[in-house]
């Protein structure tokens, strides 16, 4: 029930109680003092919308950094780089502990954040007077390379 | 009525509706869902802690770079501790206005940081190997010195 779901996954939880709490809300109940049934159920609910919105933003981040790794040709900061795409992966891994369900929407995120960030990534590029070594827009990643250990195909491991 | 407290004080509604939330559930009431009333109270109140620390650490800034103007003979960071200050002076003027009722821990909050600010002040002077100009020990601000649009006489 809720009060384990908070811990379970607190997406899920902020879903249901902002849902439980705009229907306890019409529901004229006999209250001990008044509640602010819609702000408390909005603020409740903001926080599933935090959580997912620090998903997308680490994501963003790492697929950011696993483009720069493959298409700058720049050589100082590569390690700079690796530093931040593990350190977004670690955050990950804790937004997702707390809220397992926001796992499935990991697809979508990835998505919407690879064509991002081929824009983003072109323009530092160009920024910085730079060739990108592949073109931006056959750079494509999975949930694994995203999430997992990968960091470069073989060919620009070197 | 606590609609438009809402937005009128944030904190003093936060501290409202946890106390109502968990009167609530002791209540026993009849919900048409379940209600994780102590959960659903402590993130509301965490609201309003999480606008207090906001201008607990606003407050601290002020305060160290006031000192460092008073007592650091530095002169290239001045500008920067002189725009920090007026960042921070802005952002809590930003706080205030979503909770008024902060403004009454405003006094209690610099008693609490000034301490803190000189020992921050005397270990950055050290580190540089600076001479604080005047004894950090005499220095302390007034609500009006900290939040209005003082500046400290050069040092």
């Amino acid at each position: 029930m809720g009060k384990s779901l908070y811990h379970e996954d607190i997406v899920l939880w902020s879903v249901e109680q902002a849902h439980a709490l705009r229907e306890a809300g019409v529901a004229q109940l006999n209250l001990p003092s008044p509640i602010d049934w819609e702000n408390v159920a909005e603020e409740i609910e903001s926080l599933g919308r935090s959580e997912r919105s620090a998903l997308r933003t680490h994501i963003g981040v790492i697929i950011e950094h696993l483009m720069k790794l493959e298409a700058s040709p720049a050589r100082d900061s590569r390690r700079g780089w690796i530093d931040t795409v593990l350190r977004e992966r670690r955050k990950i891994e804790d937004v997702l502990d707390d809220s397992p369900s926001l796992r499935r929407e990991v697809p979508d995120i990835l998505v919407a954040a690879i064509s991002r960030q081929r824009r983003l990534v072109l323009r530092l590029l160009a920024l910085y007077e730079e060739q990108p070594l592949t073109a931006l827009d056959d750079l494509n990643y999975t949930e694994e390379q995203v999430l997992g250990d990968w960091l470069l195909p073989d060919r620009r491991r070197s | 009525m606590s609609k438009s407290l809402y937005e009128r004080d944030i904190v003093l509604w936060a501290t409202e509706q946890a106390r109502a939330l968990r009167e609530a559930g002791v209540a026993q009431l009849n919900v048409p869902a379940p209600i994780d009333w102590d959960n659903v109270a402590e993130e509301i109140e965490s609201l309003g802690r999480s606008e207090r620390s906001a201008l607990r650490s606003r407050l601290a800034v002020i305060i160290e770079h006031l000192m460092k103007l008073q007592v650091s003979p530095a002169e290239p960071p001045r500008n920067d501790w002189m725009d920090s200050i007026d960042l921070q002076r802005r952002e809590i003027e930003y706080l205030l206005e979503d909770s008024p009722s902060l403004r009454r821990e405003v006094g209690n909050m610099i008693g609490k940081e000034t301490p803190r600010a000189r020992r921050t002040v005397l270990r950055t002077l050290t580190r540089h190997g600076e001479q604080p100009a005047t004894d950090l020990n005499q220095l302390s601000h007034t609500e009006e010195q900290v939040l209005g649009d003082w500046f400290p006489p050069r040092a």
